[in-house]
């Protein structure tokens, strides 16, 4: 089984989403600079600077996914209705804080911001600075795809 | 053992993204889902167990 967090988006919006995640371009080169081995960061200087060279680019379409292969019964656990609910509010509605958007599921604000931090680490959303230490939920996945295939191997391993 | 392996494509060329303190994301092999997905459940079978570098030395 695959379980693919899809997320497309055109150039311009790729821009405003680095910017947002690290403040400006000069703070994500200070970023890449003080952790040379965060290739993800590197690589995010690069296309930025890349597309900033290329305004004809900015309708370009770009297609991201971050596929999880589970090998653990837990890994299916994202799947909860609580945390199916949590994902299906961020489509639809916007929070300034992890407490707001716990206030509005009436779940404990420290198990929605574990959900939180799960889907963070899947890159299925972000969690923007707000004020203070406030922290903004943004959903970046627009599908989620489930390629369900090989579980007799999954079960076999298990059960061996 | 890991819950799950992570794939990111992010910008065009796959990482893998390692268990809680192993690390950051390495690049590896451009390969079909279906690849590293076989390679991923054979290292599993074979090692009963996820061993992270083992696994990404078989997914460079």
């Amino acid at each position: 089984m695959i379980i693919r967090f899809e997320q497309s988006l055109t150039v311009s919006e790729f821009l405003e989403e680095i910017k947002r995640r690290y403040g400006s371009e000069k703070e994500l080169r200070r970023f890449s600079e003080r952790k040379p081995k965060d290739i993800l960061a590197a690589e995010d200087l690069e296309d930025f600077e890349y597309y900033s060279k290329h305004p004809e680019l900015q309708s370009e379409r770009i297609r991201r996914a971050v596929s999880v292969i589970p090998v653990s019964d837990q890994a299916l656990s994202i799947f909860s209705p609580e945390r199916l609910k949590l994902l299906d509010v961020l489509s639809s509605k916007q929070f300034e804080s992890i407490r707001q958007l716990a206030g509005f599921l009436k779940r404990d604000v420290h198990n929605v911001y574990e959900d939180l931090k799960r889907f963070q680490a899947l890159r299925v959303l972000e969690l923007e600075r707000g004020p203070g230490n406030s922290r903004i939920p943004r959903l970046l996945a627009q599908y989620i795809a489930i390629l369900p295939t090989h579980w007799e191997k999954l079960t076999a391993l298990k059960e061996g | 053992m890991p819950q799950e392996i992570i794939i990111d494509n992010r910008h065009g060329k796959p990482h893998i993204h390692p268990p809680k303190k192993q690390g950051d994301p390495v690049p590896i092999r451009s390969r079909s889902f279906e690849e590293v997905r076989e390679i991923v459940y054979q290292h599993a079978e074979r090692n009963q167990d996820v061993v992270y570098k083992e696994l990404l030395e078989e997914l460079r």
